[in-house]
């Protein structure tokens, strides 16, 4: 898809980047010829190897307010943030021990306030024209059993996503929220083990309920949702703010 | 000249046909998708198509097919659609909008039929003539409203008629999805046409206000401050027909400077 929107030349901040969609977002950003900075935690850098020469890289744990100012003081101006790292684990309302709520916790401090944190260290050098994505998640309008914290979390994104876009039109910054529907992602194949697991099914059958579940059959990789985040973070989405878009082969119509 | 920020979305020999293009979003979609290389056909009830294909083939030449039709007389679109080839693309864009109020006298009944027969019979029964004859690949677009999600007063048939298109959009993304074809909806906001201008000076005119007081009532709704024009609406149409949208389907695309949250 090289450059269909003109993303040339701009700054884009990307968090999350050394795996699943973030690694797929990190590529099609280096591709269009955008002036990329990727920020990862520091075991997943390793992963970035392949683009190294089109981004720089940043080691960087979201939910460290001080680590991620840091990060971003030394990336100057911003004009696309994408805030898109995230934590999905299973927590069953059922599993009362202390393991599962501190897993609780940390679902939502990554996703929620990782995010909060993200775009507030932005901000200060964003512009009008300025452009802040989320990776919310399908999962973010609907419930999963067993997935409460993650559910929770990103209803939570897409409820930041509507707040910032009322508070930073008035400066001309738009915010948005993308909602992949189910992406074979490291992230996703270990849920779908758990699930498996959990509900007594196998993996092939969970899956062939989620094509199943779709207006399009089939299954979605990184590289088929990075065409909407170039879209939305185009001046040809300038008229688009505070909206949740679905792109999950048609799961929840919205 | 086409837009360059689009030059990896080109629709070369993409056959698209654009209802409701004599004018304001429709036409500005229809003239975009024809600088991008696709071979459009646009239809419309109004004498305006005619003058509205000319200029579109004046543009660089490439022929236009312009259709003077009323998508309410079934009979009168099924002969005008039915020898046409294939499509890859349809937007259905052509849309009728006047204020019901619930306690008007009785001409408010023929206003109501007619804005449903345009907006939600008439989007079923293009899309019943074109979607059969349809490829893989296939992008069904319709111009729904931000009144596809909420209502104001005296707007009953419009707001009703536009959230039932959305009803139709995602039951045929249900029915097109198996075969590859995707099927999705833009909801604008106000725009600057005579379409939703009327509108506006009809309000004003009841209510006893200017046209600028009632149009700020809408602007405030806004995240973003500026009133939409044709032009801004493009992109949302362009990136759905686009291949960057394969997995886009059933959904909604709000292009309303932050109107309603979705």
């Amino acid at each position: 898809m090289t450059d269909p929107f003109g993303l040339s030349g701009r700054r884009v901040v990307l968090t999350g980047g050394s795996s699943g969609i973030g690694l797929g977002l990190a590529k099609a950003f280096a591709e269009t010829g955008a002036r990329l900075t990727v920020l990862a935690l520091p075991d997943g850098i390793e992963a970035l190897d392949g683009i190294g020469d089109k981004a720089s890289i940043l080691a960087c744990d979201i939910t460290d307010r001080d680590a991620i100012a840091a990060a971003m003081s030394k990336v100057g101006d911003i004009d696309v943030l994408i805030a898109n790292a995230g934590l999905e684990r299973l927590t069953p309302v059922d599993d009362r021990s202390d393991e599962a709520s501190d897993t609780f916790s940390k679902v939502l401090a990554v996703n929620v306030t990782g995010t909060w944190n993200t775009a507030q260290a932005a901000l200060p050098q964003m512009n009008p024209g300025g452009v802040i994505l989320m990776t919310a998640s399908v999962w973010g309008r609907t419930g999963e059993p067993g997935f409460a914290a993650y559910v929770a979390s990103k209803h939570g994104v897409i409820g930041l996503a509507r707040t910032l876009a009322r508070e930073l039109g008035p400066r001309e910054i738009r915010v948005n929220a993308v909602c992949p529907g189910w992406v074979e992602t490291p992230a996703s194949l270990r849920s779908l083990t758990e699930m498996a697991a959990r509900q007594d099914r196998s993996e092939a059958d969970i899956l062939t309920a989620v094509s199943a579940s779709q207006c399009l059959p089939g299954f979605q990789k990184p590289e088929d949702i990075a065409g909407l985040y170039l879209y939305l973070a185009s001046p040809y989405a300038a008229s688009i703010t505070g909206q949740a878009i679905g792109i999950d082969r048609g799961e929840f119509l919205a | 000249m086409p837009d360059p920020l689009f030059s990896s979305l080109r629709l070369d020999s993409r056959r698209a046909l654009i209802v409701g293009a004599s004018s304001g979003i429709g036409y500005e979609v229809a003239r975009e998708f024809h600088l991008q290389g696709a071979e459009v056909t646009i239809l419309s009830e109004t004498a305006q198509i005619a003058t509205a294909g000319d200029s579109l083939q004046a543009l660089d030449g490439r022929p236009v097919t312009a259709i003077r039709c009323d998508i309410t007389d079934t009979e009168e679109l099924t002969d005008a659609l039915t020898p046409l080839d294939p499509f890859d693309i349809l937007v259905q864009n052509a849309g009728y909008e006047r204020l019901t109020p619930l306690l008007a006298g009785p001409e408010a009944d023929a206003e109501f039929a007619r804005i449903v027969a345009v907006n939600l019979t008439g989007a079923w029964a293009v899309t019943r003539l074109i979607a059969p004859k349809m490829p893989r690949g296939g992008r069904i677009i319709y111009t729904a409203s931000t009144y596809s999600k909420y209502a104001i007063a005296r707007n009953s048939a419009y707001a009703g008629s536009k959230h039932g298109l959305l009803g139709l959009m995602r039951s045929f993304a249900h029915d097109l999805g198996p075969r590859g074809i995707t099927v999705n909806a833009i909801c604008p906001g106000w725009v600057n046409t005579e379409f939703s201008n009327r509108s506006v000076r009809q309000v004003a005119a009841e209510t006893g206000r200017s046209f600028d007081d009632v149009g700020d009532d809408v602007l405030r709704l806004q995240s973003l401050p500026g009133l939409l024009e044709p032009r801004d609406m493009v992109g949302g149409y362009l990136f759905l027909a686009s291949d960057l949208a394969r997995d886009v389907t059933g959904q909604t695309l709000h292009v309303d400077r932050g109107e309603y949250q979705d």
